[in-house]
Order: structure tokens, then sequence, then C-alpha cells
């Protein structure tokens, strides 16, 4: 479905793209936009693709067809086919949904590593790490706890802080979502938005939480399995009736 | 008798850090790359014959023939890597295989040039022997030999803590898609950790030849099985755990020695890994579900 992206700024832009594994299509002829301040959400039943292209646009599977383009406000960015530490370097910040710490790692460690590789100035890689301890407090709490030891919330949130160390131009946030008790998912989301609005920092968010990615997004898109279904401003898709049955649970 | 137990007991020592060498480039490369790199020995036994040729070709020089020795380990093990390792994409079976040829193919080659005898080794400096009490003498190699391999150990615990590379290492071997997100180059990380290990290798099959005054083109082997067996009783991807079960079985094998023969020598070895194994099925240091992806 065409949209209109005349007026809109896009610092990513997918298009059309295919991702397979071998002989298995994951997803295909999956385009997208994500506009200057924007944040996405990226919806779909499971199995639908979502986190393939999450991967293709991270650098971590290639696509098998099509482009995907980054402008980091200076040049445009080819990024199909480029391994996913080039892209990490190019400020494209990606928190999968599994596995999302360094177990065998402390938590100062593990925020530590978010910007050794990627940033060359070693002192404002501690600052960084300790100012986002001031926003992630249980992180400074566990400052020196093994992270694989964390709860599944507090790993959550030393992920998404380890994604902002090096202080990335894009995030790709992998179903954020999961093991969040609602206070905390709350907590955590409000940061997200305050993040997107005073860092300038886009976000690209796979959600199975409709309600909340629909409420801290400005578009949404909607897969079905394999295929791109729906895209629009998330107020549109909440009114459509056929789509709200069939994805969202009414 | 307490003299000779002594003694013993330093033999021990000194066999056990050479074995924990061997163990932990086994574990490099598993907690990188999650292979078994079965050429492992092969690269040590080419490490300690690097250092005849260089004599054999007129340098007479221990220290140049030791810096070569390691180099063409170095490079052997690479030429490994990209030869019998990266093609295969992580294909475990068939990694084992290759690499095992690659072992065959190296202690073959080298058996063809040597005619397969032991070959006597240089020593790095003249033994001096020091009288410590009555009978006990130890000598300057000996001394030697254990500070370098200790040494070595502890410099690769700090490389692996406190250095970029290092850290890159344990970030791969923890997790390599995390790796890329974060910025690490995988491929390149990969090679580091095998070149480290080869490195490694080098060394042990160098250490390990001072130390017997003799190598031969099976040696590894040997001394390749016994890292194999640190490494499962340690439980895969724990460096400290190495060491530690290293230097006990190293002693252990010392004073079996001194019991029974040196026939009881391996058999002390594979009971500690059969009664291990009973006890602890993921080794000493090892948990559940860990599979060497991590260091
Ligand atoms: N590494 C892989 N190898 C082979 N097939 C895969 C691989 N990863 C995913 N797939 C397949 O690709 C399809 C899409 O998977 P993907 O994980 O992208 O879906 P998803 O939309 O993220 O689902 P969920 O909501 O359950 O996370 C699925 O059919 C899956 O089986
Ligand atoms: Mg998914």
């Amino acid at each position: 479905m065409p949209i209109s992206v005349s007026d809109m700024q896009p610092i990513l832009t997918v298009d059309r793209i295919e991702v397979r594994y071998g002989k298995v299509v994951a997803a295909t002829d999956i385009s997208l936009v994500i506009g200057k301040g924007e944040i996405v959400t990226l919806l779909g039943p499971n199995g639908a693709g979502k986190t393939s292209v999450l991967k293709a646009i991270a650098g971590l599977v290639a696509p098998a067809d099509g482009r995907i383009a980054f402008d980091d406000g200076k040049t445009v960015h080819e990024l199909a086919g480029k391994p996913g530490h080039v892209l990490a370097k190019l400020g494209i910040a990606h928190v999968p949904a599994q596995n999302i710490v360094l177990p065998r790692m402390t938590v100062e460690e593990n925020l530590e590593v978010g910007g050794r590789f990627l940033m060359s100035d070693r002192a404002a890689l501690q600052r960084s790490v300790r100012s986002l301890m001031d926003r992630f407090p249980i992180l400074a709490e566990r400052r020196t706890q093994y992270a694989g030891l964390l709860s599944g919330g507090e790993q959550r949130q030393l992920a998404i802080a380890r994604a902002l160390v090096a202080k990335p131009r894009l995030m790709l946030l992998d179903e954020p979502s999961i093991g969040l008790a609602p206070k905390t998912l709350g907590e955590i989301f409000g940061l997200l938005k305050r993040i997107n609005r005073e860092d300038g920092i886009e976000m690209l968010l796979v959600e199975q939480n409709v309600v909340k990615a629909l409420e801290l997004a400005n578009r949404a898109y909607v897969m079905r399995v394999g295929a791109m279904d729906f895209s629009g401003p998330c107020e549109d898709l909440a009114r459509d009736e056929r789509l709200a049955n069939a994805y969202l649970g009414s | 008798m307490a003299e000779y137990l002594f003694e013993q007991f330093l033999i021990g020592i000194s066999t056990g850090a050479i074995y924990a060498i061997v163990a932990i480039g086994y574990n490099l490369v598993f907690g990188v790359m999650n292979v078994l790199n079965l050429s492992h020995g092969a690269v040590m036994m080419v490490g300690s014959f690097g250092v005849l040729l260089l004599f054999y070709l007129g340098i007479d020089n221990f220290w140049l023939a030791v810096a070569f020795g390691i180099a063409l380990a170095l490079v052997t093990g690479l030429l490994v890597e990209r030869i019998a390792v990266r093609p295969l994409k992580g294909n475990w079976w068939n990694i084992k295989v290759a690499t095992l040829g690659a072992a065959m193919f190296l202690e073959n080659f080298v058996t063809r040039l040597t005619d397969g005898r032991p070959m006597p080794y240089p020593r790095p400096f003249k033994p001096v022997y020091y009288t410590i009490v009555g009978d006990f003498e130890v000598s300057n190699v000996q001394l030697f030999l254990i500070a370098c391999s200790l040494g070595l150990m502890v410099a690769m615990m700090l490389f692996l803590r406190h250095t970029t590379p290092g850290k890159a290492i344990r970030v791969v071997a923890q997790n390599p898609d995390l790796a890329q997100c974060v910025g690490v180059n995988v491929q390149q990380t990969m090679v580091l950790g095998f070149a480290l290990s080869a490195a490694l290798a080098g060394c042990a099959g160098i250490l390990n030849a001072v130390t017997f005054g003799s190598t031969y083109p099976f040696v590894g082997q040997f001394l390749g099985l016994k890292g194999l067996v640190i490494l499962i009783v340690a439980g895969i991807g724990n460096v400290r755990g190495c060491l530690i079960v290293a230097l006990v079985l190293g002693v252990l094998e010392s004073f079996s020695v001194v019991a029974g023969g040196s026939q009881y020598r391996d058999l002390v070895a594979y009971s500690a890994l059969v009664l291990t194994l009973l006890v602890r099925p993921h080794g000493l240091f090892g948990e559940e579900g860990r599979t060497g992806r991590e260091i």
C-alpha cells in the first residue's frame, strides 16, 4: 500500500526487501520508512516475519533482495548486505528479543561493552555509562552483579541502556515489553518516549503489546505472514475493524 | 623421601602448567567459534619443531628460534582455520573430522622430514642446580619453565579481562549476534581467537620439549588429549578452572608415578575424568547449559 512520505524526511527507507533463511522465506516485499523524530511500530501475528525484518535492518541477516537506505544527516548509506558491526558504527542500535545481555559480565561491564567498540574517547564512555546509571537506578544498584543473574525486567532495562551508551541515531527494539510487569512497562515506555523526544533518537518498535505500542508510536505497520498488510497513523489502525479483528484481538 | 616428594611436586606443577596452556588454547577456539579444534596438538608439535628448524638452518640463537617456532605455530593455526574450519561454516562434526585430518597431515609430514625419531632439544641456558635442603635440588631451567607457563596464563587472563580485543573475544564467546550489535567484528575476532590459540599451542609445544629435552612428531597427541581431559573436567568455557584442574592433575600424575610407576600416570588422568563426569556432568566449574559459548 503506498504511503505519502512526501512531507516526511526519512532517516530509514526499507524498499521491498525479502528475508530468507535458505529456502524458507520469512518476509517478502517489505517496505517501510521512518521519518525524522518518529517512533514507528511494526505489528503482526507470530511468525509474520517481524523479527526477521528487524534483523535485516540491523545487519544480522543479509536481505535476499531489495534495498535499505539510512540517512545519518550527512550521507545516505546503503545498508543491505553490510555486517552488523558496521551498521552499529553508523549509529543503528539493535535490542533483540531474547538473549539480550552478556550473562558472564557484570552490569557495569555490559554497559561499558555498549560503547567500548564504538567510541574512541574512553572518558566520554565512562561519562555515558555513569549518566545511564542515573537514568536507570536499578542498574546502579546492581552494578557489580552478573547480568545473567538479573531478573527479566532488569535485563531488559540493561539491554536498552546498553544500546544507548554510544548515542545511536536509530534504535531497533524487538518486543521490549516481554517479561515486564505493568508498572515497569509503563516506566520503560515512558523512558523510550523521553529518549525519543529529548535525545532525538528515532525508533522502530516490534511489539505484541498492541495497545502500548500504539500509544507510544506515531505510525504503525502491520505484517501478515511474510508480507505487509497495513501502514498508516496509529489512530487509523485502531479504527480499522478488519485488522483489529484479524491481528489485534479486537 | 621428603625431598623426593617435593621434587615430584615441582615436576607436577611444571607439567600441569603446560597442560593448562593447552587446555586454554582449546577453550579460546571453543569459546569464539563453538568448535573443537582437533589439530591443536599437531600445532604444538609444529611449534616445537619450528625451533629445531631454525637451528637446522644454521641460526644458533635459542630465543630467535623460540620466536620462530611460535610464529610457525601461529601461521599453521591460521592456515588450519582458513582451510579446515572457515569453509565448513560452523558444522560441528565436519570441523572435527577436517581438523583431525589437518593434524594427521602435519604429523605425517613432519615424520617424513625427520624420520620420526625423537629429536634432542636445546636448552635456553646452561642448567645450574641449587641445593635447597639435603638432597633436594632445583635447576634454574626448571624454575624458568614454571615461571614462563604461569606467566603466560596470567597474561592471558589479564588480556581477556582488560584489553579491547580480549573483551571482544569474551563478548563473541557469550553471544555472537549481540557482539555485532555492539560493534564487534565477529569474523576478525574469531581469527584472533584462533591465532592466539595457535600461538599458545606453539608455546606449550616448546615448553614441553624443553622440559623433556626432546620432541617427536606425535608428541601433540598425548599433550592434546591431556588438554581435552582438563577442558572437560574443568567445565568447558572456564579459563580459571582450567588452570586449577591442570595444576592438580599435573601434581596428581607426578605422585602416582612415585607410588606406582609411570604406567599409572594416564590411569590417574582418565580416572579423574570419569569420576568427575559421574559426579558433575558439566565439569567441576561448569554450569548446566553452558556449551563453551562463554569464556
Ligand atoms: N534462523 C532461522 N532459520 C530458519 N527459519 C527461520 C529462522 N528465523 C525465523 N525463521 C522463520 O521465519 C519466519 C518468520 O520468523 P520471525 O521470527 O521473523 O517472526 P516474528 O514475526 O518475529 O514472530 P514472533 O512474533 O513469534 O516473534 C518463521 O516462519 C520462522 O520459522
Ligand atoms: Mg519475533
